[in-house]
C-alpha cells in the first residue's frame, strides 16, 4: 500500500495500454471456442462422435476447460491493473506485479530527472497511441515504463512536473555561473 | 464411480473459489486506493459463476456409475 506525504500530490496515475490486453483475451476466447467447434465439426462427419459429444460429460469436461481459462485470464487482468505508475510532484513510483506473491516497489525524486525519451515501437503502438518511456536519473539509473498510453504527453507531464520541483525545490540550477 | 468424481470435483471447486478468491483480495487491497476496479472485472466475475453453476449441473447429470476404472 503506497501512502502519500502531507505535501505530495497525485499528478497522474499511469497503467499499460489496453491494448496489450488484447493478445490474452483473443487467445482465451479461441481456446475456448476451437475444441466444441472442431468436435462439431467432426461429429458433422461422423454421426458416431453425435452421441458422445451430446453427453454431459463433454460439456462437463468442457466447462472445466472454460473455468481455468477464465482463473487465467482473471489473472492476466490482476497483474495488469496492479502494474502502476504513480507520478506525484514528489516522486515517481513504480510498482510491478510481477507474480501473485511478488510485487516490487521502486521510486525515485522527480528532482533526479535528467532525461526523458519516448519510443513507439509498433505500427499498433504508432495506431493506438502507446509506447516506452525511459527515464534518465541522475545516479545514472534509468526506468523504463513499457506500453504507456499517450506516451508524448506523459512525458511532457514528466518534464513539466520534474522543472516545477527543482524549481521550487531550489536543489538544481540550468545555467547559473 | 460417483464418489471419486465427486470428491476430486469438491476438491477442484475449492481450490478454485480460492484461487480466485486471493486474486481478488490482492486487487482489493493493493489498487491505488481511490481507482475504480476494472470493468472486465465485471463481466469475468458473474461469467466464472455462471460456468460454475453449468459444471455443477452438468456433473450430476453424468451418469458416474456407468463408468468403471477397472475393465
Amino acid at each position: 500500500m503506497i501512502t502519500l506525504r502531507n505535501t505530495e500530490r497525485v499528478v497522474t496515475i499511469m497503467h499499460r495500454h489496453w491494448a496489450v490486453l488484447i493478445l490474452p483475451i483473443v487467445s482465451t476466447l479461441l481456446i475456448a471456442i476451437i475444441p466444441p467447434a472442431m468436435l462439431l465439426t467432426i461429429a458433422s462427419i461422423s454421426p458416431f462422435l453425435i452421441v458422445a459429444l451430446s453427453s454431459t460429460l463433454g460439456l462437463f469436461v468442457l466447462t472445466l476447460l472454460w473455468l481455468i481459462l477464465a482463473a487465467t485470464l482473471l489473472t492476466e487482468l490482476v497483474f495488469y491493473w496492479l502494474d502502476v505508475w504513480i507520478l506525484t510532484n514528489e516522486r515517481v513510483i513504480d510498482i510491478e506485479q510481477r507474480g501473485l506473491f511478488h510485487r516490487e516497489i521502486s521510486e525515485f525524486g522527480v528532482e533526479n530527472i535528467q532525461d526523458v525519451t519516448v519510443e513507439t515501437p509498433t505500427f499498433l503502438a504508432t495506431m493506438l497511441h502507446f509506447g516506452t518511456i525511459t527515464i534518465h536519473t541522475a545516479g545514472d539509473k534509468s526506468f523504463i515504463v513499457r506500453d504507456v498510453p499517450n506516451a508524448d504527453r506523459i512525458r511532457e507531464l514528466i518534464i513539466m512536473t520534474a522543472r516545477q520541483a527543482t524549481h521550487h525545490g531550489g536543489t538544481f540550477q540550468v545555467g547559473t555561473n | 464411480m460417483f464418489t471419486p468424481a465427486l470428491i476430486a470435483f469438491v476438491m477442484f471447486l475449492l481450490l478454485y473459489v480460492l484461487f480466485v478468491g486471493v486474486h481478488l483480495w490482492h486487487l482489493h487491497t493493493y489498487r491505488v486506493p481511490g481507482e475504480p476496479h476494472h470493468r472486465l472485472l465485471y463481466v469475468l466475475i458473474p461469467l466464472m459463476t455462471v460456468i460454475i453453476a453449468i459444471a455443477i449441473v452438468a456433473f450430476f447429470q453424468v451418469p458416474w456409475n456407468s463408468f468403471t476404472l477397472t475393465p
